[in-house]
């Protein structure tokens, strides 16, 4: 059995249905082919290094898939069809997977960790949120001052740096 | 032994003169002989003996030592360096033996300052050095150490990496691109 990625691009702002839809038809591709479906990673929405049909981001995912190679022009198939998907690329990982049920177990492990980190950061982000807020409500209750030198932090300039530095690099 | 034009740019030469011991002896000596036509110095055919050295104009001296300046991106592409004003005029290996030897020094000379110029010390292949740093067209973070400002890729000279690692590194920077996670042109953003 041969070991594959296909890493896709959707559009950022499908809902949850809209991408459970799609991982869903590629499941059900490769279960209905009898290739081993090993891990899906879901790599959150970037911004794209060019603009593709207009969108400057995308939300990307990765599939890992074992199977004797029948089944990738199907799932391509899919994802050319949907117009949801920006790109997709298709990757041979490894062309000789002796012990399949090892990377099995590999992959299992690995998906649970993932789903485990998603899960703390998703609980950090609440969390950070919810500190967010109360700054922004203590603030607003002392009389906010906001002038520079009163304050000894420099959060408030944030805008100066990387973004305009960015911007003089493309200049060539 | 006639000898054959053997490229385009020495078709404005006059015809190799034939063996010397058939050309006068009245002719004004014109220095050493030439030697071998396409002696050391290459695979050039030149034309060769007093009347072609009587018939050619005489060539300026030239300085190459400012030539070996950083070429930025275009590297060293092998050629001679910038021919000035002589462009047009194809170049010849030097005629007498002297101007050879020369012109091999030059040739040596220019090789040593570029390497000095051009980096300072033998880098180490990040990859070679760190086994556990795959090279992956997900990563793009370590991938993004290997191109340049505009989005081009670093050639293997200024960054390090050999070239067992360079080819794989290509490829996957060439993929992180197909999924724009990587700009193919600096005209992006």
């Amino acid at each position: 059995m041969r070991e594959y990625e296909t890493t896709f691009i959707v559009q950022p702002e499908i809902s949850d249905e809209g991408s459970q839809a799609i991982l869903g038809k590629l499941d059900g591709i490769l279960a209905s082919a009898g290739s081993v479906r090993l891990m899906c990673e879901d790599h959150g929405k970037r911004k794209l290094a060019y603009e593709i049909r207009k969108f400057h981001k995308g939300h990307y995912y990765t599939l890992q898939f074992l199977d004797g190679g029948k089944v990738v022009p199907e799932i391509e198939r899919s994802l050319r069809l949907d117009e949801s998907v920006l790109r997709f690329l298709t990757v041979l990982v490894s062309p000789e997977v002796t012990d399949i049920e090892a990377r099995k177990a590999a992959a299992a492990e690995a998906e649970v960790e993932q789903a485990k980190r998603a899960a703390e950061r998703a609980a950090r982000e609440a969390e950070e949120a919810a500190a967010r807020r109360e700054q922004e409500e203590a603030d607003r209750a002392a009389g906010r001052v906001r002038s520079a030198d009163d304050d000894d932090d420099d959060d408030d300039d944030s805008s100066g740096g990387y973004g305009s530095r960015r911007d003089d690099g493309e200049e060539e | 032994m006639s000898e054959e034009q053997s490229d385009g740019a020495t078709e404005t030469r006059k015809p190799p003169s034939g063996p010397k011991s058939q050309r006068s002896a009245g002719g004004p000596p014109s220095g050493p002989a030439g030697g071998a036509p396409g002696g050391p110095a290459g695979d050039r055919t030149i034309p060769s003996g007093p009347a072609a050295d009587r018939d050619r104009p005489p060539r300026p001296p030239r300085d190459r030592d400012d030539r070996d300046r950083d070429r930025g991106d275009r590297g060293d592409r092998g050629d001679r360096g910038d021919r000035g004003d002589r462009g047009d005029r194809p170049a010849r290996a030097p005629l007498t033996v002297k101007g050879r030897l020369r012109a091999a020094a030059r040739k040596k000379a220019r090789k040593q300052a570029k390497r000095k110029g051009m980096f300072q010390r033998r880098k180490v292949c990040r990859f070679c050095a760190d086994k556990n740093l795959g090279i992956s067209y997900k990563d793009v973070k370590t991938l993004r150490l290997f191109i340049t400002e505009t989005g081009k890729m670093t050639p293997r000279r200024i960054s390090g990496t050999c070239a067992k690692h360079q080819r794989p590194l290509a490829l996957e920077i060439k993929r992180a691109r197909q999924l724009a996670m990587l700009p193919y042109a600096p005209s992006h953003f």
